[in-house]
This record gives C-alpha cells, sequence and structure tokens, in this order.
C-alpha cells in the first residue's frame, strides 16, 4: 500500500524524526509519519521544511510537490532528473519534428474529444437526452475533421470548438443547486469551476510525477507550446484524463451531494474552496485512482493511478518507435 | 504484507530502542503493538534491527502475519485513523 500525505495546514512545517515526516503547526506535532510507505507528499501554500527532511525525500526518491492554497501547481523538489537520458534526447529530437508532433497532437485532441463525448452521453436520466446526444454528434462531427487537419493551430480551434460544446452543456449531466454555463479560470468564478481547477491541479501533479518516473522531460511538450515554468507534455498527456477522472469525479461530487454551497467561500475576484472540502475532494479524488477497469489498449486489469504510467509508456513507445500513440479512450 | 508486532521486554532501555527501531517502520496501535506494511526486505532489515537490540532470554517480539491487512482487523473504543492510502493533514 502506497501513501500519498497531502498536507492541507496553514502556517505548518515539515521535520524529520529518524524515518518519519514530523508535521508541525506552531511548534506543536500534528502528525508523525514513517516515510516507509510513503509515496509522495503534497503540500497546500507554504510549508516550511528542515534540511534534513530534504535530504532525507531526496535519498528516498519520495518528490514534495507544492500547490498553491487554490491548488495551483508550483513546481517540486526532487532528486533530479532520471537515468533515461536517452528517452529524453529522443523527447527532444521528436518535438522538433513537425510532422510527429502534429501527428501526436491529433491523437491527444482526438482522445480528449472522445472522452468528453463519452462523459455527456453517460447521463442516464431522460431529461436533456436530445440535447445531449446532439452536442455528442457535433463533437464527432469536429472529431472526424480532425483528420484533415494540417497545421496545430487549425487542431487548436477544432479542440476549441468541440470543448464549448462539452462545457456549453456540461450543466446538463449536473443535478442540484449548481449552475455551470461555462468554463472560466484564473481565478474560477463560481463553485464547480472551482471543483474543475482543484481537480485538474491534482491530475496534473500525478501525470507528471508519472512522466517523471517514465524517464521523460514534463516541460516540453508537443500539442501545449513551450512556455517558462509551464509543464507542457504533462498538460499534454493530462487531456485525455481531464473528462474522464475530474469532470466525472466534479459530477460525482455535485450529484451525490458531497459537496454543497457551503463549502465555498466567496473572495475577491473569485470562489474558493473551504479548507475542510479540500479533504472531501482529495479523498474522492484518490479513491477513484484506485479503482479498476480494464485499459482498452493492454488490454489488462489495473488502476487508473497506473493509467498515467500506462499512457506515459505507451508514448515512449510511440517516439522510439516513430509510431501512432493511443490516448487511453474509455466507453 | 501486513505484519503485526508485538513486544514484551522488560527492561526499559531495551522496549525504549525497539520501540525506536518501530516508529520507523509502522503505525503504534497500542502500548506495545505496532502495525506495519512492509514488503521483504524492509521486514528483514527491521528483524535486523531488533534481533541486535533483544536479550533472548529476557524478550519476546512477535510479528504476526496478516494477508488481507487491514480487512482483518476489527477495532472497538477509540480508533487511531493514522494510516490509509491517503493522510491528510
Amino acid at each position: 500500500m502506497v501513501t500519498t500525505v497531502y498536507i492541507n495546514q496553514r502556517d505548518s512545517s515539515l521535520h524529520k524524526r529518524g524515518k518519519r515526516l514530523v508535521v508541525k503547526k506552531k511548534d506543536e506535532i500534528i502528525a508523525e509519519i514513517p516515510l516507509i510507505n510513503v509515496d509522495q507528499i503534497v503540500v497546500f501554500g507554504n510549508a516550511y521544511i528542515s534540511g534534513s527532511l530534504v535530504s532525507l525525500l531526496l535519498r528516498a526518491n519520495i518528490p514534495l510537490t507544492y500547490l498553491s492554497y487554490y491548488g495551483r501547481y508550483q513546481g517540486r523538489l526532487v532528486p533530479g532528473f532520471s537515468k533515461n537520458s536517452i528517452l529524453r534526447e529522443k523527447q527532444h529530437y521528436a518535438v522538433s519534428r513537425q510532422d510527429f508532433r502534429l501527428q501526436l497532437s491529433k491523437s491527444i485532441v482526438k482522445g480528449k474529444l472522445k472522452n468528453m463525448r463519452t462523459i455527456l452521453m453517460r447521463r442516464k436520466r431522460k431529461a436533456f437526452r436530445e440535447e445531449l446526444e446532439e452536442a455528442s454528434q457535433e463533437i464527432n462531427k469536429i472529431i472526424t475533421r480532425i483528420e484533415e487537419v494540417n497545421s496545430i493551430k487549425k487542431l487548436r480551434g477544432l479542440e476549441g470548438l468541440g470543448s464549448r460544446y462539452y462545457f456549453n452543456n456540461f450543466d446538463k449531466v449536473l443535478e442540484g443547486e449548481f449552475e455551470f454555463k461555462g468554463r472560466n479560470r484564473r481565478p474560477p468564478k463560481d463553485p464547480v469551476n472551482s471543483l474543475l481547477s482543484f481537480g485538474y491541479a491534482l491530475l496534473l501533479k500525478d501525470i507528471i510525477t508519472a512522466l517523471y518516473i517514465a524517464g521523460f522531460d514534463p516541460y516540453i511538450g508537443f500539442y501545449h507550446t513551450n512556455q517558462h515554468g509551464r509543464p507542457s507534455l504533462a498538460l499534454d498527456i493530462m487531456e485525455e484524463f481531464r473528462p474522464v477522472i475530474i469532470d466525472s469525479l466534479v459530477k460525482s461530487l455535485i450529484n451525490k451531494k458531497i459537496i454543497s454551497r457551503d463549502d465555498f467561500q466567496a473572495e475577491e475576484n473569485g470562489v474558493k474552496i473551504k479548507q475542510e472540502a479540500i479533504e472531501k475532494i482529495i479523498n474522492k479524488y484518490e479513491n477513484k485512482l484506485d479503482r479498476t477497469y480494464i485499459h482498452p489498449h493492454i488490454g489488462k486489469k489495473t488502476t487508473w493511478r497506473k493509467s498515467f504510467m500506462w499512457q506515459a509508456r505507451l508514448l515512449a513507445k510511440a517516439i522510439r518507435e516513430k509510431k501512432e500513440y493511443y490516448p487511453l479512450v474509455v466507453k | 504484507m501486513y505484519v503485526v508486532v508485538s513486544y514484551d521486554i522488560p527492561d526499559d532501555k531495551r522496549r525504549r530502542k525497539i520501540y525506536k527501531i518501530l516508529k520507523d517502520y509502522g503505525y503504534r496501535m497500542q502500548y506495545s503493538v505496532f502495525e506495519c506494511t512492509l514488503d521483504k526486505e524492509l521486514l528483514a532489515e527491521m528483524e535486523g534491527k531488533i534481533i541486535d537490540v533483544i536479550n533472548n532470554r529476557e524478550d519476546n517480539v512477535r510479528f504476526y502475519f496478516l494477508d488481507k491487512g487491514q480487512d482483518r482487523i476489527k477495532n472497538i473504543g477509540i480508533e487511531k485513523k493514522e494510516f490509509a492510502s491517503t493522510i491528510i493533514i
């Protein structure tokens, strides 16, 4: 059993005692955890970390990820790139090849749109069925148009169009008190968008980890352009997972009434999730990652968590063999 | 594998040493009972350290290997919820 430790406390400090992580809040020990089973540590906000703990984490290869209070990815503490420099070299070369970049980007976008379509079609109730089927068909049409596209710019246009159809209809899969009129962010302006943004941030850190373990440089991407500080490759691979892991999770949180209006507070120009609610979301997210299913391409039973590694490996294979990348498309 | 380690050590110094060793490997559930999730190597490592400390004539340390781990455990009374596959502090 591997454990992810999330530190969701303001003014906390992290120390080492023996081989244990000690979490203090204002000099009082609030947790002591043996690092033996710990897989990664995620800290929300700022937390003081002692030098000896840093050394221990680096030696034990336990990444420490910093996310902002909103969940936005800040950075990670890791021992340095993994030894797979050959794969990274191939990654850099592949990125410079326009034809490969375009082909890979097309696979990524197709995977995302197919999964978006699936999420819209999962609604069991009769209400809105017609509209959802129509949106799903529009997305299908866009997917067919992708084949003909000859530039990443045009591909982005189609992706944007498909995403708009999806998000314009996403509220139809939600039941209950929350409104959703489309995607907004930086900062998110309503509860549903806060949930989506936060969820995507959790997902991002796990995809970065998987790519890093596979030997990739998460910052050099194919579909997402390279901007300073942006983990573009992670954003690329994340596309196909967004609908099926996070959008689906948010739908669950809302429809099963695990989250309510009381879990949010208004801020200057947006909405923030209250600290107590964050725990509920993280638990649901982690539970989801532990669920098993059969990977469509590999044919084996696996967990969603392991799927990040599977896709990273499939990407490595596509790059090495200069072949097609198969995104994870669910039914 | 899931291992329950319980110990009975009359000597204070040695008992304290065993406690300090076990703290790095698992969670203390009761006065002299720890529960750990370990692989073969870590188990061997932990055993080695314990063997170095104990006095074979006076001390006793027992390992119970539970197949389905926490599924085989029932708790009555206050429960220490320190471990899970996700820990949120």
